[in-house]
């Protein structure tokens, strides 16, 4: 499949659509562990991030988190600047180990990186804001074991995006 | 599609997982008993088994130090609450109290502050 496109900016409309609502979907997906969640709407950063383009990764994994604040009604809320921190480091985690292992690493080690790294910028603002000290124990392995689930999952479909065949070609202006 | 880099990936996720199992939270080497008689303030060192006995008039309180145990021997005061609470180990918050002997034995750093909420 070919995406053909004149600009960044329909690309990441378009794309930025489709993941905030995978992520607003994501609430009537009952998972069978509790505050477990899929995150598939990090599928298509990750997509993003393996096709080299970063911007377009970077944009969709900002907007996501406004979009699905703003409808599920959280937009500028405590859970909000957790999600909006947890998207930013685990882009930057998994743009940076995709930038310098770009061909020793798979998707889903990366979507697992991503996912861990996510949770734990979200527990460790949240430690600060109502405890005001972080530690490394047991709550921290339990959270990162949690989240290596959604990594795998999130990982396998971004693999088998990439398997698909599909080109980003900018079309000539 | 598995790659070379991801055993290194999943090992490192692994052991950031399993890192805290096998971290042994460090103690403090020697904690001090804190114990107040009379508004006076004595201090005694765990680790060492010793026995301190605290005379005031015709009271007296024997406070028993073992390891890192604390406890209320024997005391001449009515009741002998201070005597049936037994040991308070440097885990434990709270403190022992002989309210009639006016002794207070506690672990240093744990019973501090002890205040929960102030109203006015």
């Amino acid at each position: 499949m070919k995406v053909e496109y004149g600009s960044r900016v329909y690309l990441i409309g378009v794309f930025s659509a489709i993941a905030s609502m995978l992520q607003l979907l994501e609430i009537f997906v009952i998972m069978p562990i509790p505050f477990v969640k899929i995150g598939l709407a990090n599928a298509i950063v990750l997509f993003f991030i393996m096709k080299k383009q970063y911007l377009i990764a970077f944009a969709v994994s900002i907007i996501r988190v406004f979009i699905g604040g703003f409808f599920s009604g959280k937009l500028f809320s405590l859970p909000f600047i957790f999600s909006l921190s947890g998207a930013l480091l685990s882009f930057s985690v998994m743009f940076i180990l995709f930038f310098i292992f770009r061909k020793y690493i798979s998707a889903v080690a990366l979507s697992i990186c991503g996912a861990v790294s996510f949770n734990m910028a979200q527990y460790l603002l949240f430690m600060l804001f109502f405890d005001g000290k972080a530690e490394y124990g047991i709550t921290v392995s339990v959270i990162a074991g949690l989240s290596v689930i959604p990594g795998i999952l999130t990982g396998t479909v971004t693999e088998i995006l990439n398997r698909q065949d599909i080109e980003l070609i900018k079309k000539a202006p | 599609m598995f790659r070379s880099g991801d055993i290194l990936i999943y090992s490192l996720v692994a052991l950031f997982i399993a890192g805290p199992f096998f971290l042994k939270k460090s103690q403090p080497a020697n904690s001090r008993i804190r114990i107040s008689a009379n508004d006076r303030v004595f201090y005694a060192e765990t680790g060492k088994d010793s026995v301190y006995v605290i005379r005031s008039g015709n009271d007296s309180t024997e406070i028993e130090v073992k390891g890192r145990m604390v406890r209320v021997r024997n005391s001449t005061c009515r009741d002998k609450y201070c005597v049936k609470k037994g040991w308070l180990k440097e885990t434990d918050a709270g403190d022992i109290i002989c309210m009639p002997n006016r002794v207070i034995v506690s672990f240093e750093g744990v019973s501090e502050g002890g205040i929960d909420a102030v109203t006015e």
